[in-house]
């Protein structure tokens, strides 16, 4: 499924996070490999617990860091592809 | 029979395991480790591997040696076949107590600790970093050891990171024990097959549980010293250091995450340079005191 603001994502099953200090260290326990994620990617992971829209995540994350809307947008693109590359997070 | 204790465990065994504190109470033994015949599952005999995990039961074996099947965290069944005795009583001191403590739910990590300034500072590392030559440099200097080779963690109600002291003796090399001889003395009765020798390290060494303050990962260089870590740096090294990583599966893979990750909110963590040479030891050993001495003035040293 393509990516689009109007997609809505969630995090995977199978897939445990812990707080690192303000960061995530994440496990995919399909296949045994950790992940980390930095500060904003934290932000991000913490909204998608829940399934969201991507507008609404963009637009959230937006109002927390000083940051402009089509850096964002790219950058949270690319995370989340990076995320469903490696079945972390899946579109609903 | 003997009784024993240790990691916070009355242990009672059919085998004689020289170097470990006696039982004070002989009658409640959590750990049994009994002399008996095991099957071993079929498996795949073309693999490399040494273990096999079925449910609570893990079984290890070394050729020549003998195998071990370990149940439910509190029985431990050996099989010596026709060997000799003492050659298996590393891999029970060693593997075979990790996966024990594993099962108990401890967090188990490769390293060696001392106790400094009250509180417990351990030093993670690779086989052959150095791990045990640290803890017995800072021991002749009258810090008691705490654990060598096998660190075990539990958390307690407040979420502190505890450490369950292990044998009162460590294993050096050659050189290492050659380079510090004069201020220790050798176990004769126990030898490994892996090159290092045990010796005696239970001056000031207590069994009661101390929490962990601080934690040294070890690092090759060229030269010594002490560098600051990241968190995502220092959960791959706690995930790198902790002992049978490669049997965590599923669920206990996920609970070992959160629990280094505990760890890691509690305890601070750096790094150290190690640069393998005698000759700049006692300066490893002066930075270690001072970055302790500097944290524990500054009161930077309960992280609550």
């Amino acid at each position: 499924m393509e990516l689009s603001l109007n997609s809505q994502v969630v995090v995977a099953k199978d897939v445990v996070s812990c707080d690192l200090q303000g960061e995530t260290a994440i496990l995919n326990m399909k296949d045994g490999v950790y992940y980390g994620l930095d500060e904003v990617g934290t932000s991000i992971w913490k909204l998608i617990q829940e399934p969201r829209r991507v507008s609404e995540i963009l637009r959230i994350i937006l109002e927390e860091y000083d940051v402009e809307r089509d850096v964002l947008m790219e950058d949270l693109m690319e995370l989340l592809h990076q995320l469903m590359d490696n079945e972390l997070v899946k579109i609903e | 029979m003997y009784n024993y204790h240790a990691f916070g465990l009355n242990i009672s065994s059919d085998i004689e395991l020289p170097g470990l504190m006696e039982a004070l109470d002989k009658d409640v033994a959590e750990v049994k480790i009994k002399l008996d015949k095991i099957n071993l599952p079929l498996i795949d005999t073309c693999s490399d591997t040494n273990y096999f995990v079925d449910g609570r039961d893990v079984y290890l074996w070394w050729e020549g040696i003998g195998s071990v099947q370990i149940s439910s965290g509190s029985k431990i069944t050996v099989d010596l076949e026709d060997s000799d005795v003492n050659r298996i009583i590393p891999f029970l001191l060693g593997p075979v107590m990790a996966f024990i403590l594993h099962q108990k739910g401890f967090l188990v990590l490769h390293g060696s600790a001392v106790k400094i300034h009250g509180g417990v500072v351990a030093f993670l590392g690779y086989r052959g970093f150095g791990k045990s030559t640290i803890a017995i440099n800072l021991y002749t200097k009258g810090y008691p050891l705490v654990a060598d080779d096998l660190l075990a963690i539990k958390f307690d109600e407040e979420g502190k990171a505890i450490v369950y002291p292990g044998y009162p003796h460590t294993r050096l090399s050659g050189d290492s024990y050659n380079n510090i001889k004069d201020k220790i003395r050798a176990l004769t009765s126990i030898r490994t097959i892996s090159g290092k020798n045990f010796y005696d390290a239970s001056c000031g060494f207590s069994p009661e549980p101390q929490k962990l303050e601080r934690i040294y990962t070890l690092v090759k260089d060229d030269q010594v010293g002490i560098f600051s870590l990241n968190s995502q740096d220092s959960i791959m090294d706690l995930i790198r250091h902790s002992v049978a990583q490669r049997i965590f599966l599923g669920n206990d893979q996920a609970e070992h995450l959160t629990q280094c990750a505990m760890l890691i909110n509690k305890v601070s963590i750096k790094g150290l340079k190690v640069d393998h040479s005698f000759i700049n030891l006692p300066k490893l050993i002066d930075f270690i005191e001072e970055d302790i001495r500097k944290d524990y003035e500054r009161n930077h040293w309960y992280i609550s």
